[in-house]
């Protein structure tokens, strides 16, 4: 599955805001550094404001970097990235068939062929028979397999997923979990995947980079040993267990500090 | 079983109750009110020279048709309107989705077309009559700022509550700016200009009225004022009905057309 | 192959400092865009009449209009036009407000009487209710009672609609939690049924703006007794275009002044309600 060469790889990324109010600059981003090999699953996990999806949107081209530099590896053709956008992405006046083909229509394919090479992804993201529904008409779970299938539809080597399954229930989040991990393993496809949900990240992800909150900063890279195919039995296993009891006690560190020094972040 | 001894007439009523509640109550509170005032009209229990009679109305309605003499004022209240209103709607939109869409113009008009829509536009009658004449080029233009206004502010306002999420999403793969207008802003805005359409309309007609009324020789407003003033209420309602009738039937196209924009917003529509 | 080749650069780009003018003009751009939009407008209306190119007979200018409101805010004439017309005004908006709202939540809380009255406030708020004129003329003359009628029409029609589908409209869920506790039927609806027709009722009202502001224009053109719309009227008929702006300004004025009254109105009882902004940051 792996070519060996880097799909992604990011040095000493910084993010600023200027905080409209106070004028005062913040950091999102403090130097970050991150390599993705082709054909990874990697996930950022972090709480909130620790800036994962602004690094994601960074990476996009959505946002610009204060200072830093990243490199994608280039593919033949169209974008070398796509994003899986968190919750109500899709476009309320398309039908399901349209969303998915909008990725392609962006990289300037026509319609009709838009829509015919979509078809395939909607399938594979068993989605079928729902090509002509409105997202209203969806499920949350279904919306959120559409928005996948617009992402992989477009051919890019790495996905970029924005805590795609933050806003599903807590079923329905299992199981797009191992419906994600059923697609990449057909797709072949580099992810990088943002969240702040520990057994989601360690459950998909080869490696899980932890991040911490103000300012956004990496404090650790761990790699997921754990067997692939991975069932979603595996979320029951002791290995599974160790994983997450030592990826929360680096956040609840790094919480416990925060609280000790509150001011020392700004 | 009660059921089966109630009168056919009874089972066929309730019927058609169960099938269609609004158009049932509906046509019953149309029908009743309408004998009703009838009724009330015959009995003397108000004076017949104050709302007239559908019955008087009706044969006024009969007669004047039959005479040839309503429908060129009907004619001319329907092509001002027409004319007016369509070329309004076809600078309208475009304008106003061009203002919407590039921030600083935006900036720099919508401060004064918001003072412009909340003038009220039948106070510029007199200037209208004043440049243009009393004839049909005043009451076109008259329908022209009225409908105007209403859609340019509307349809700015639309562009500018686009989601930016959704924006974002055509950045995010790559899509052109141009791309994102026409395949975002433009869906997005439709619920607006179309809301638009239906204030404008709603003004065009006053509009319309207004400027018969102020000074025309032709058209429906005159017609009613005209009779009016020879105190022939018949003829007066028979005006108005006809008014409330073509905004009626302009309401139910604009819902139509609604309807089909609408596909895809899961509200109920009013 | 190079490195350039094989890989896609995304650069940083470094927070240019700018001038603390620049910056300011950033913060304030949408006021200063929106003040130059309007001072522009009455410069180039200014510049044009003066150059020839706009028609002072017909659009006069701003300053002559300034001129004619000065002049006419010093006549005791001018004053009782807008006494007459704020009177007609006032009154014939309280009337409608106060009449349309309680009708319309009582005949919106009965399904059935809403649904026979339909026709008939469809018909009404389809129709444009300044055709009603010629009628009310022959119930009560040209008066001042004419005019507050027509303005009475123009507000009732555009609240009582809205607030008979707001009351039907009432949260189906929210009246199942009020029955479930036994709520005796007049605090479901002071509870309930008001806040949730609220909304509905204030943006009836903003509809009324226009149209009792129209209504009161049209009635005194119609009339030609009083009122700043006959004062519109006769400065036309004596070609003063300069007097005849300056009474459509008032208008205008008037108009915004009371949409805005409206909105203030509109979001302090909205703000239980979450705005899109605060959907769009989280």
């Amino acid at each position: 599955m792996r070519s060996g060469h880097l799909a992604l790889s990011a040095r000493g990324v910084q993010m600023q805001y200027r905080d409209r109010g106070t004028g005062k600059t913040l950091l999102a981003i403090e130097n970050v550094d991150l390599d993705v090999p082709d054909g990874a699953f990697v996930s950022l996990l972090g709480p909130s404001g620790c800036g994962k999806s602004t690094f994601l949107k960074i990476v996009n081209g959505l946002l610009p970097a204060t200072s830093g530099e990243i490199k994608l590896h280039r593919v033949a053709k169209g974008r070398e990235d796509a994003m899986v956008f968190q919750d109500a992405a899709l476009f309320p006046w398309y039908s399901v068939l349209d969303n998915v083909a909008y990725g392609l229509v962006c990289a300037g394919v026509t319609r009709g062929e838009a829509r015919r090479r979509a078809a395939p992804f909607i399938e594979l993201v068993g989605l079928k028979g729902f090509d002509d529904k409105y997202p209203y008409q969806l499920s949350g779970g279904m919306q959120q397999r559409a928005n996948l299938a617009r992402a992989l539809a477009v051919d890019s080597a790495i996905l970029l997923m924005d805590e795609p399954f933050a806003a599903l229930d807590a079923q329905t989040r299992e199981l797009m979990q191992a419906e994600l991990l059923r697609i990449w393993n057909a797709a072949k496809k580099t992810v990088l995947f943002v969240t702040h949900q520990i057994d989601e990240a360690v459950y998909l992800s080869d490696r899980v980079v932890v991040m911490a909150a103000r300012p956004g900063k990496v404090i650790a890279d761990i790699e997921i040993d754990l067997p692939r195919p991975r069932p979603l039995s595996v979320k029951r296993t002791p290995e599974f267990a160790v994983y997450e009891e030592r990826i929360w006690r680096l956040i609840a560190g790094e919480y416990e500090q925060a609280r000790a020094a509150p001011d020392a972040a700004s | 079983m009660i059921a089966a001894r109630e009168a056919p007439a009874v089972q066929l009523l309730g019927r058609l109750r169960s099938r269609n509640e609004r158009v049932f109550y509906g046509v019953i509170g149309f029908v009743g009110l309408t004998l009703a005032w009838e009724i009330a009209a015959n009995s003397g229990l108000f004076r017949k020279s104050l709302l007239s009679t559908p019955s008087a109305i009706w044969k006024a309605g009969v007669t004047d048709i039959g005479a040839g003499t309503l429908w060129p004022h009907v004619a001319t209240s329907l092509e001002e309107f027409a004319i007016g209103f369509i070329v309004s709607l076809a600078i309208a939109i475009p304008l106003g989705l061009a203002i919407g869409w590039f921030r600083r113009i935006d900036y720099l008009l919508n401060g004064l077309l918001a003072a412009l829509n909340a003038t009220p536009n039948v106070a510029l009658i007199p200037l209208i009559i004043l440049v243009a004449g009393i004839g049909f080029e005043s009451k076109v233009i008259v329908v022209f700022l009225s409908t105007f206004f209403a859609v340019v502010v509307t349809t700015f306002t639309g562009v500018q509550s686009i989601a930016r999420r959704h924006l974002e999403i055509t950045r995010s793969f790559g899509g052109s700016r141009w791309l994102a207008f026409r395949t975002v802003a433009l869906p997005s805005t439709t619920p607006y200009i179309l809301s638009g359409v239906r204030i404008g309309a709603g003004r065009a007609l006053v509009g319309v009225v207004s400027a018969e009324f102020i000074s025309a020789n032709q058209g429906l407003g005159f017609y009613i004022g005209f009779f009016g003033t020879f105190l022939d209420t018949a003829r007066v309602m028979l005006g108005i009905v006809l008014f409330g009738i073509f905004g009626v039937v302009l309401g139910e196209l604009l819902r139509v057309i609604e309807h089909r924009f609408d596909v895809w917003r899961p509200e109920l529509h009013r | 192959m190079t490195e350039a080749a094989a890989f896609r650069v995304i650069r940083a780009r470094a927070r240019r400092k700018r001038h603390p003018l620049r910056r300011w003009y950033r913060g304030n751009e949408r006021a200063i865009l929106s003040a130059a939009g309007i001072v522009s407008f009455i410069a180039a209306w200014q510049v044009g009449s003066d150059a020839g190119l706009i028609s002072k007979f017909f659009f006069s200018s701003p300053v002559e209009v300034a001129a004619a409101g000065a002049l006419e805010v010093q006549k005791a004439r001018f004053w009782e036009d807008v006494k007459i017309s704020a009177s007609e005004l006032a009154i014939g908006s309280l009337a409608a407000v106060l009449l349309a709202v309680p009708l319309g939540i009582a005949i919106g809380w009965y399904r059935r009487v809403s649904l026979t009255f339909d026709p008939w406030l469809n018909f009404f708020n389809a129709l444009p209710r300044v055709a009603l004129i010629p009628l009310v003329v022959l119930w009560v003359g040209l008066g001042f009672e004419m005019k507050t009628i027509i303005v009475f029409f123009g507000g009732f029609f555009s609240i009582i609609l809205p607030t008979v589908e707001g009351v039907r409209t009432v949260d189906r869920q929210l009246l199942d939690v009020a029955r479930s506790f036994r709520a005796p039927e007049r605090l479901i609806f002071t509870s309930l049924v008001i806040p949730g027709t609220l909304p509905f009722i204030v943006s009836g009202i903003r509809l009324a703006v226009g149209r009792v502001l129209a209504g009161v224009i049209i009635a005194e053109f119609y009339a030609q007794t009083a009122g700043l719309g006959v004062m519109i009227a006769r400065s036309e008929a004596s070609l003063q275009s300069d007097r005849m702006l300056f009474g459509v300004l008032i208008f205008t004025m008037l108009g915004i002044v009371l949409t805005e009254a409206v909105g203030i109105a509109e979001r302090y009882l909205q703000r239980w309600r979450p705005s899109l902004d605060l959907e769009e940051a989280a």
